[in-house]
């Protein structure tokens, strides 16, 4: 029996991958020569690309420097709910050693823990998982579980450090570091350096240092698009692990956006059905 | 070690620098001596690519010829592969026929990537040429010295946004006016990786492929010979004179399954030819049933698989399915006709299970008792006598009656189950109203004196289980509990039966319990990371003392026992792990080394062992001679 440690991990790492990392903004107009609230522009893109509910369908690649590469396809469903929690659930579907495997995280938000299972079609069996350390990497990609979790602005400080551009849009480049007690001591993240495009406040590109300060990791994403109201998503994101020189690279396939998705569908005890 | 078997692996891997990657594997099996299965795999991982081959070799001796067939897989190049299939009859006369064939596939690329790779590779060399000229001629400048500057400007940007509908922009002005002055990557690495493209179109395809085929083969070798058999028996007489070597298998596996919004229909298919052990062989569907979702309700019905329980390295709660107990150390669960009805009230869940056909374990076959006692098998599992060997008289068996259950109303089955999950912990109790999957051996003495009689009669009892579990985690730990009490009602069996004696004492209810947890290291060396699980199993009567017959040790096999699981992550694709059985109040001890190495997403090869010591009252003592060594290879698309 193999309770893979590699699942133990995040467990609705991937499928929110392009949403997770893309902390954006509500409209409000800046004055000329003002000087934005880093803060308010990190709150305001983190409430303008929620979505209640979303379905994807996509593949994550993982490769290393010598095109050594593994290409793991999922199929995902998302809540992003304010008073319940966030909920996420991810079934595999290739390659064949990981086929049906289901991860199934459920957010508690009063104590900002997760809650995660998985189910094992080898076993017909789900098991609950221990809550997984923030820098262990999702199924031995680049993506750390501190990268899935949903990133509450209040828990980092930001600074406002200049402006810069990415394909031709104007972008601010925010520097954020750990703020509460809690992610102080739990982030793999020593700060992160993040460009926030202007015009939709997506972040398209960032630098994520550790704790020592030494570069760990850079992403950008790319083909960007509106999906819903004023909600952009990324359908293709790269992350570049500088330091083990590992790039993880997630492509969405499909996405929509169903009015609901059911409640049993984030049920433990649903796990080994849809 | 039975001869033939050579088992070599050298590895060499720098793991103080994950990125790497390098590792070199060579792992050669065979089996010489005109065995039935000959596996081999040559694999070399390199810094930058995998290089594999791999091949089976199937022998089988007919009536009329010798037929071998060979199946190689090699690996050229990144996409291309040769496979090689090859046919030989021999013993045919003074003749042997030979037929090869070989094909090399090679995996289709889309035209257009190439063509786009092709092209972008001449844009560069062209504008690396052209910067070249220009520095050539350009006065002042050195011939050849330096790459030109704006090589490869805008290679990056071919993903562009899609803004359907674009909003108005919502920022009018920027901040300061030294946009693009600044220098954000003075702190970042110099020289970034560079890696190899991953084309978008790649990934359109098969997500919703909803069938997959595996093939694999398992070898393995018992490392001792079995013990002799009683000489009270005539070679051949039973059937028993030639125990199985180990296990030369090939199996072929279908797996399909049917979505649509509310409902879902699977089936796997399993054909498997087991070389050593013909008993083992099957065609047949391992798991076939549909689905039916409205809201909180969920229908389930046809041949069935259920686990219940907490435990990860044995859960007394799980107890619906059947399960291939002919080798203890590799027990396979089995389908179940069964109709499930579950209700979902948040995180409580609620299900009712209807079981119509009553199933019974697969146990190693037993092909009599001989005159002195002893029980005599073809398995390897099966040891014993029902009489000591010191005995001053030994009695005359009389086989008995045995209990078949078939499908009727009278002998329907339920089960019921609650399941609740919480914050922190997830409970479930169940009950079920079953068969026993044992059947349970008695003996009643019919005529006492100097040559006594026993009948031995063998009961399919009735049960009423009840079983509760609780999973929980704190931090990386996990802790689990799970507890089954069985009470097994004994029904007389047929009137001819009974008339030949007095009915034997009744079965003795009893209860099993796993206690125990899980911790998993935060990860290191890039992915890598450690893994320990331990059980402690308790069994014991609640009325009397278990039985301690062949079929009651097969049962209770753990009765007070410690039960542990090393697991070592190196990197993706190699995993090492260490099983412990032992027993808490004496010495009995497994012990179960294994690598696993995924070659490429597609193959995976697997080595293990199993070593068994202990005293001879214990299970694995008993049976110390089974020590095994083996590998398996599987290939899955």
């Amino acid at each position: 029996m193999s309770w893979n440690a590699r699942w133990k991990w995040s467990a609705g790492a991937v499928a929110g991958l392009a949403m997770a990392l893309s902390l954006a903004v509500g409209p409000r107009r800046v004055e000329a020569g003002s000087k934005p609230d880093p803060k308010d522009l990190m709150d305001r893109s983190d409430k303008r690309h929620r979505i209640p509910g979303e379905h994807l369908r996509a593949r994550m690649v993982l490769q290393n420097e010598g095109g050594d590469r593994r290409t793991l396809q999922y199929e995902s469903w998302v809540v992003q709910d304010d008073e319940k929690g966030d909920k996420m659930r991810i079934e595999f579907s290739a390659p064949a050693d990981v086929r049906g495997t289901v991860l199934l995280r459920v957010e508690d938000p009063d104590t900002k823990t997760d809650r995660q299972w998985l189910y094992l079609p080898a076993f017909h069996r789900t098991r609950r998982l221990g809550e997984a350390d923030l820098g262990d990497r999702f199924v031995g990609s680049d993506i750390f579980f501190e990268d899935m979790k949903r990133r509450y602005v209040e828990d980092y400080s930001y600074k406002l450090v200049g402006e810069d551009t990415i394909d031709g849009k104007p972008c601010w480049v925010i520097e954020s570091r750990p703020f509460s007690e809690r992610v102080k001591r739990e982030s793999p993240y020593g700060k992160a350096r993040l460009w926030l495009r202007k015009d939709i406040l997506f972040v398209v590109k960032s630098y994520q240092f550790d704790r020592q300060g030494r570069p760990l990791k850079e992403m950008r994403v790319k083909s960007l698009r509106r999906v819903a109201g004023r909600a952009w998503r990324a359908d293709r994101v790269e992350i570049v692990d500088v330091q083990r020189h590992h790039r993880t690279v997630v492509v969405v396939e499909r996405r929509d956006l169903p009015r609901s998705i059911p409640d049993e569908l984030f049920s433990k005890h649903r796990l080994g059905s849809r | 070690m039975a001869a033939g078997l050579v088992l070599a692996a050298a590895l060499a891997c720098p793991w103080s620098r994950a990125s790497a990657d390098a590792l070199r594997t060579r792992l050669v099996v065979e089996e010489g001596s005109g065995g039935a299965a000959t596996a081999r795999v040559v694999a070399r991982r390199f810094r930058q690519a995998v290089r594999a081959t791999w091949g089976v070799s199937l022998v089988g001796d007919g009536a009329v010829a010798d037929a071998e067939l060979k199946v190689r897989v090699v690996r050229l190049r990144r996409r291309v592969r040769r496979f090689r299939l090859e046919v030989v009859f021999s013993s045919l006369g003074d003749a042997s026929v030979r037929a090869a064939a070989s094909v090399v596939m090679r995996r289709r690329r889309p035209s257009r990537i190439v063509a786009a790779r092709l092209l972008r590779k001449l844009v560069r060399r062209f504008r690396r040429e052209l910067a070249r000229a220009r520095r050539r001629w350009r006065p002042g400048t050195e011939r050849g010295n330096g790459e030109p500057a704006d090589e490869a400007a805008g290679e990056e940007g071919g993903a562009g946004d899609e803004q359907r509908g674009e909003e108005p922009e919502e920022v009018s002005e920027e901040v300061s006016s030294e946009s693009g002055a600044e220098d954000f990557s003075s702190d970042w690495v110099e020289e970034e990786p560079e890696f190899a493209e991953v084309p978008d179109e790649e990934a359109k395809g098969d997500i919703e492929r909803a069938w997959e085929v595996s093939i694999a083969t398992e070898h393995y070798r018992y490392l001792e010979d079995p013990p002799a058999l009683s000489m009270a028996v005539p070679p051949g007489a039973l059937g028993a004179d030639e125990p199985t070597p180990g296990r030369d298998s090939v199996e072929f596996m279908l797996e399909a399954r049917l979505t649509a919004e509310n409902a879902e229909g699977r089936a796997r298919f399993s054909a498997r030819r087991d070389f050593s052990m013909p008993e083992r062989d099957r065609a047949t569907f391992t798991e076939a049933y549909g689905e039916f979702r409205q809201g909180p309700v969920m229908v389930r019905g046809g041949f069935l698989i259920e686990s219940w329980g907490t435990g990860t390295l044995w859960s007394p709660s799980d107890i619906l399915n059947p399960i291939d107990l002919r080798d203890p150390l590799d027990p396979e669960k089995l389908g179940l006709w069964a109709l499930r009805v579950g209700l979902l009230f948040g995180d409580l869940s609620i299900s009712a299970y209807y079981l119509p056909v009553p199933a019974a374990h697969l146990l190693p076959p037993v092909a009599g008792i001989a005159l002195d006692g002893t029980v005599q098998s073809p398995s390897r599992w099966v040891r014993g006598r029902l009489v000591a060997a010191d005995a001053d008289v030994m009695p005359r068996f009389v086989s008995g009656g045995a209990q078949l259950r078939e499908p009727s109303l009278e002998n329907t089955q339920a089960a019921a189950r609650l399941a609740w999950s919480g914050k922190k912990t997830d409970l479930a109790v169940s009950y079920a109203y079953m068969f026993d999957p044992f059947s349970t051996p008695a003996a009643t003495v019919l005529a006492a004196g100097p040559a006594p009689t026993l009948r031995i009669d063998f009961y399919r009892d009735r049960l009423h289980v009840v079983t509760a579990e609780m999973e929980g985690v704190v931090g990386r730990w996990r802790f689990e509990a799970d507890a089954a009490a069985v009470f097994p009602m004994r029904e007389k069996l047929s009137a001819a039966s009974v008339a030949m004696g007095p009915d034997p004492e009744d079965p003795v209810p009893y209860l099993a319990a796993v206690v125990g947890g899980d911790w998993q290291s935060a990860q290191f060396g890039g992915d890598h990371s450690v893994h320990l699980y331990l059980d402690l199993v308790f069994v014991f009567g609640l009325d009397g003392d278990l039985p301690d017959d062949p079929i009651g040790k097969l049962r209770f096999p753990f009765r007070r026992t410690a039960m542990f699981r090393f697991e070592y992550d190196a990197g993706r694709d190699l995993r090492f792990g260490v099983d412990a059985v032992s027993a808490l109040d004496g010495f009995d001890l497994l012990v179960r080394p294994k690598v696993r190495y995924r070659i490429a997403d597609l193959i995976e090869v697997r080595a293990y062992g199993a070593w068994l010591t202990g005293g001879d009252d214990g299970f694995f003592g008993t049976f110390d001679d089974n020590s095994r060594a083996g590998v398996e290879l599987k290939a899955s698309y």
